[in-house]
């Protein structure tokens, strides 16, 4: 029997009680519907954290003073802690044979005023090296050179959305910007870098608003400076240098935990069990629902070959094998969870929708994740139907046909 | 050689096994339908003429006995074959029509080409053929419901014809129709079997019995008396 024909005659079958074959279904709609709202919400997470851990860089490690508890700020000013300095950067630099390049930063907020215009950014204060440790790319003039930093000169580089901001009409090049209270020579500007959506705090610094300055330019009590940015020769060896880097700094700082060590690397491990034990909960939640679903379908489809045992009679003795029947029914059952299944994902994908306008988060729906939800369904219908179906197939066609 | 007969049961028993006693619904009956022939099984309720009529369609399997068809026993063939047999070489027709409810007179007719192996192309055609032949072609897009008894058990009969069966299987047709419906019904049969179909009906009305061209009579599950007929009108 042709797919087709299958198909029309279970139509048949379920019409027969549309509004009992609809209730039935909606099991396995709102199952189905979880699901997929539930593995867009997800996924859309998912990228959102990739894209994240990846523009900071799978090689990188950054050192970071950070807002820590007044404990810890107790703590580090009792054992005469300095604090991340300058001296610290240059210690790992002579220690950490892994580093491929290593950039101290000190970074402020400011206004940034050119004309009329204002914009508030992030001056960062660095060497020339951050150029290739941050991956930074240079769309027009030059970085902040090694002369810019021994002579402390007052230039800048400018982000892409920055200097759109500033000269939206001009070339920013040898323009004059002020920083705080200060005038700096705009000497380059940065290619447009992107980041992902509000809501992730990973600690990357959105490249495109930045005021890229010399070190020098911004000093600090004692050689301060608020972050080290390393680049590691390779990700294979981040793990066993961010070890290296920590024990380090901890003896430096004489035991005071006043730095964080901020590992992307270690970030996606953690979030890639946090994404496995997520999965296993959308997994039970959809077993569940699939599950109390699926014996929904089999109580409708139970109820149905009752209804329809004279049918069953009629057909055999017209000529339906058992392997006929089983079909036939196990036909219905598929058809009345794959509409089911169909109308979820559209649920589904309508629910993710409204999350992501309402809640502000970010989903995806993907392909894969539509067709697992219907394969799902379909199943389903499969495991559920196939013991009504069998129970009709084996009806002796005589008393069948004696049913009233 | 003489040729078998064209449909034979041999000493066919019937027993349905009960707690205490045992049910004999047919006990070693014998009967020959030669081909073309219209035979009539007849019979108080419980004689068993339907359990014959059923073995003989291969709707149920006899306890002990063969049934033959041109000398092959198809008592005991597997689900797959008993089936196949059903629907090519066999047609039926029930006391209370037996049409599938949800379904239209011409797709209720198309059911049984749905089990054959003929081109769904001309599953339409065909269907609407038979109908016609019953002056029924205008009740094609009908639910069962919507029609007369009469019409339905003609309905019933274009079905059991669509396939294209040798053999016509009836039992108590006539059963729920006025007699003059019924009536017509029997004239439709007897013109089949002029075609050369080979007809056994079940009844238990001697006036109905007495179209066929042979009775057969039944009491307790036993063959009790043959006769021929003069396939008079009542």
């Amino acid at each position: 029997m042709s797919p087709g024909l299958l198909a029309r005659l279970a139509w048949q079958g379920l019409a027969l009680h549309k509004l009992r074959s609809t209730l039935s279904a909606i099991g396995i709609v709102f199952g189905v519907a979880a699901v997929v709202a539930m593995m867009s919400v997800g996924e859309g997470a998912r990228r959102e954290v990739l894209s994240e851990i990846g523009k900071l860089g799978l090689t990188r490690i950054s050192v970071r003073t950070g807002e820590f508890s007044d404990e810890a700020q107790n703590e580090a000013a009792s054992i005469q802690s300095p604090g991340l300095t300058l001296r610290d950067a240059e210690a790992i630099s002579e220690v950490c044979p892994t580093v491929a390049s290593l950039a101290p930063v000190r970074q402020r907020s400011v206004q940034v005023a050119s004309g009329q215009r204002r914009e508030e950014a992030l001056v960062v204060a660095t060497t020339p090296s951050f150029a290739r440790t941050e991956d930074i790319v240079i769309a027009a003039g030059r970085f902040v050179s090694d002369a810019d930093l021994r002579d402390a000169k007052r230039v800048v580089v400018l982000g892409h959305d920055l200097s759109e901001g500033l000269f939206p009409y001009q070339d920013a090049l040898g323009e004059r910007v002020r920083l705080g209270g200060e005038w700096f020579s705009v000497v380059g500007t940065l290619a447009p870098r992107g980041r992902a959506k509000r809501g992730l705090r990973l600690g990357s610094r959105d490249i495109d608003r930045i005021a890229l300055a010399p070190l020098t330019c911004l000093p600090a009590p004692g050689d301060a400076i608020d972050e080290i940015a390393i680049s590691i020769v390779s990700s294979d060896e981040v793990g066993g240098s961010a070890r290296l880097i920590d024990s380090l700094l901890r003896r430096r700082h004489r035991g005071a935990q006043d730095f964080e060590l901020v590992v992307p690397q270690q970030l996606l491990a953690g979030y890639e069990r946090t994404r496995s034990q997520f999965n296993v909960v959308v997994g039970s939640i959809a077993v569940i629902s699939l599950l109390v679903g699926g014996i929904g379908i089999m109580n409708i489809m139970l109820a149905n070959v009752s209804e329809r045992t004279r049918e069953v009679g009629v057909r055999r003795s017209l000529g339906a094998s058992r392997a006929d029947v089983v079909q036939q029914f196990l036909c219905e059952a598929i058809l009345l969870t794959g509409a089911g299944g169909a109308v979820g994902v559209v649920l589904g994908v309508l629910g993710s929708l409204a999350v992501s306008r309402f809640a502000g988060w970010a989903t995806a729906t993907s392909p894969a994740a539509i067709l697992m939800a219907l394969a799902l369904a379909t199943a389903t219908g499969l495991g559920f139907g196939i013991y009504p179906a069998w129970q009709a197939a084996s009806k002796n066609p005589l008393e069948a046909l004696r049913h009233e | 050689m003489i040729a078998p007969p064209f449909l034979q049961a041999v000493e066919v028993s019937r027993v349905y096994p009960r707690f205490q006693n045992a049910l004999v619904a047919l006990d070693g009956v014998s009967l020959e339908v030669n081909r073309g022939s219209f035979v009539a099984i007849m019979g108080p309720s419980g004689s068993g003429k339907s359990t014959l009529l059923n073995l003989l369609g291969c709707l149920d399997t006899p306890s002990s006995g063969r049934i033959l068809l041109e000398g092959e026993d198809i008592a005991r063939l597997d689900d797959r074959a008993a089936s196949r047999l059903r629907n090519r070489r066999l047609g039926f027709l029930f006391q209370s029509f037996n049409l599938i409810p949800q379904m239209t007179v011409v797709e209720n007719i198309e059911t049984v080409l749905l089990y054959s192996d003929r081109p769904r192309g001309e599953w339409r055609s065909r269907a609407l053929a038979v109908l016609e032949s019953i002056q029924l072609a205008e009740r094609a897009a009908h639910r069962p419901a919507e029609l007369s008894g009469g019409e339905a058990q003609r309905v019933a009969l274009a079905r059991a014809l669509v396939n294209d069966p040798d053999i016509l299987l009836a039992d108590e047709p006539t059963g729920n129709l006025d007699s003059k419906t019924g009536e017509h019904v029997l004239d439709l049969l007897l013109g089949l079997q002029d075609q050369g179909r080979t007809i056994v009906l079940v009844t238990h009305d001697e006036a109905v019995a007495r179209r066929a061209q042979r009775i057969v009579e039944l009491k307790d599950g036993r063959l009790v008396r043959a006769r021929q007929t003069n396939g008079e009108t009542s």
